[in-house]
C-alpha cells in the first residue's frame, strides 16, 4: 500500500484530498498545515509519496520541497495548488517537485496525475474507471 | 486606475463563474464590473481575502449570500455528515480554499504582465472591513445564480503599506 504525506493549510483540501487519496487504495500516514511540519514529518515517517500545496503560512511549499529533498534525494513530491503561474511551476520543479497539479482536485485528476508522473506506483493504486486522458496535467516528470 | 482594478477584477470573476458552473454545477450569470462599493452588505457573509502584490498592492475580497454559500459548502463536502465541532472550521475553510482556487487559477497569466505573489486567505465572514478605507479605490461585481449571489471586490487600499488585518 503506497504510504502518503499530506501538505495543505487548508483543512477542506487536506479532507478532500485524504478521500481521494484512500479511494486509489493509499495509506494516509499523516497531515502536515505547513511546510516546517511537512520538513518534520517528511523525515520521521518516510512517506512513499507527499502531496504539497504551496502558499501557506511559516514556510512555503517551495522551501518545504527543498529541505526535504535536501534529506531524501528519492522523496516522490508533487505539488497540488491553486497558482498556475509558470514562474510557480518552474521553481517547483527546480525544488525537486516531480509534478504540479492545479487545484481544484477531483478524483480523477488526482488519479491520472499521478498514474503519469509516478508511473513506478501506478500498480500500488487501487483500479478504478480509467481516468481521463484529456485532464491538463500542468508538469508531470518521470525521469 | 479603473482599468488597473477592472484588469484584475475581470478575470476573477470568469473564474468564479467557471467555479460555480463547472466546478461545482451552479448555474450563475455574471454582472458588470463596477467602480463603486455594493449598496448593500449585510448579508455578505462568509467572506475571505487574499493580498495581490505585483507593481502595487491589491485586496481580493470574495463573499455570499448565505443560501449560495450553503450549496457552495455542500458541494465541497460531497455530502458528508460534519460534526458541529468541525463545521465552523471547515466553513471559513471552504471560504479562504474557494477564493484561493478563483484568485489563483484566474491570475494563472498575470493581467499586469509581471509575475505577482499571491498571500494567503484570510477569512473576514463580513465583507465590510475591506471597505473601511474610505480613500481606498474599489472595483466590484456580482455574480448571481438561483440561490443567492457571489459578490467579488478588489480593492487598492490609499495607505502604501496595508496591513489587511486592521
Amino acid at each position: 500500500m503506497i504510504k502518503v504525506l499530506i501538505v495543505d493549510d487548508s483543512l477542506i483540501a487536506r479532507r478532500n484530498m485524504e478521500k481521494f487519496l484512500k479511494n486509489l487504495g493509499c495509506e494516509v500516514m499523516d497531515q502536515a498545515k505547513n511546510g516546517v511540519e511537512a520538513v518534520e514529518k517528511a523525515a520521521r515517517l518516510k512517506p512513499d509519496l507527499i502531496t504539497m500545496d504551496i502558499t501557506m503560512p511559516d514556510m512555503d511549499g517551495i522551501e518545504a520541497v527543498k529541505l526535504i529533498k535536501q534529506n531524501d534525494a528519492n522523496a516522490k513530491i508533487i505539488m497540488a495548488t491553486s497558482h498556475g503561474q509558470e514562474q510557480m511551476v518552474l521553481s517547483s520543479i527546480k525544488a525537486g517537485a516531480r509534478g504540479y497539479m492545479l487545484k481544484p482536485v477531483t478524483q480523477d485528476k488526482l488519479q491520472a496525475v499521478l498514474e503519469k508522473t509516478f508511473p513506478e506506483l501506478k500498480q500500488g493504486f487501487k483500479a478504478r474507471k480509467s481516468s481521463s486522458d484529456d485532464i491538463e496535467v500542468l508538469y508531470s516528470n518521470d525521469n | 486606475m479603473e482599468n488597473e482594478l477592472f484588469g484584475m477584477l475581470e478575470p476573477i470573476r470568469d473564474r468564479a463563474a467557471k467555479f460555480l458552473d463547472a466546478d461545482l454545477d451552479i448555474r450563475s450569470k455574471i454582472g458588470e464590473l463596477r467602480s463603486e462599493v455594493f449598496s448593500d452588505t449585510s448579508n455578505i457573509k462568509n467572506s475571505s481575502l487574499i493580498a495581490i502584490t505585483s507593481n502595487s498592492s491589491l485586496f481580493v475580497a470574495i463573499g455570499y449570500d448565505s443560501q449560495l454559500f450553503d450549496i457552495v459548502a455542500g458541494h465541497c463536502l460531497n455530502g458528508e455528515e460534519v460534526s458541529e465541532d468541525e463545521l465552523v472550521e471547515l466553513r471559513e475553510s471552504i471560504s479562504s480554499e474557494a477564493i484561493n482556487i478563483i484568485v489563483g487559477n484566474a491570475l494563472q497569466t498575470p493581467p499586469t504582465g509581471v509575475a505577482i505573489n499571491i498571500s494567503t486567505p484570510l477569512y473576514i465572514d463580513e465583507i465590510d472591513s475591506v471597505f473601511k478605507d474610505k480613500l481606498a479605490r474599489v472595483a466590484t461585481t456580482t455574480i448571481d445564480t438561483l440561490f443567492g449571489s457571489m459578490y467579488i471586490a478588489v480593492v487598492k487600499p490609499n495607505t502604501k503599506t496595508a496591513n489587511i488585518r486592521s
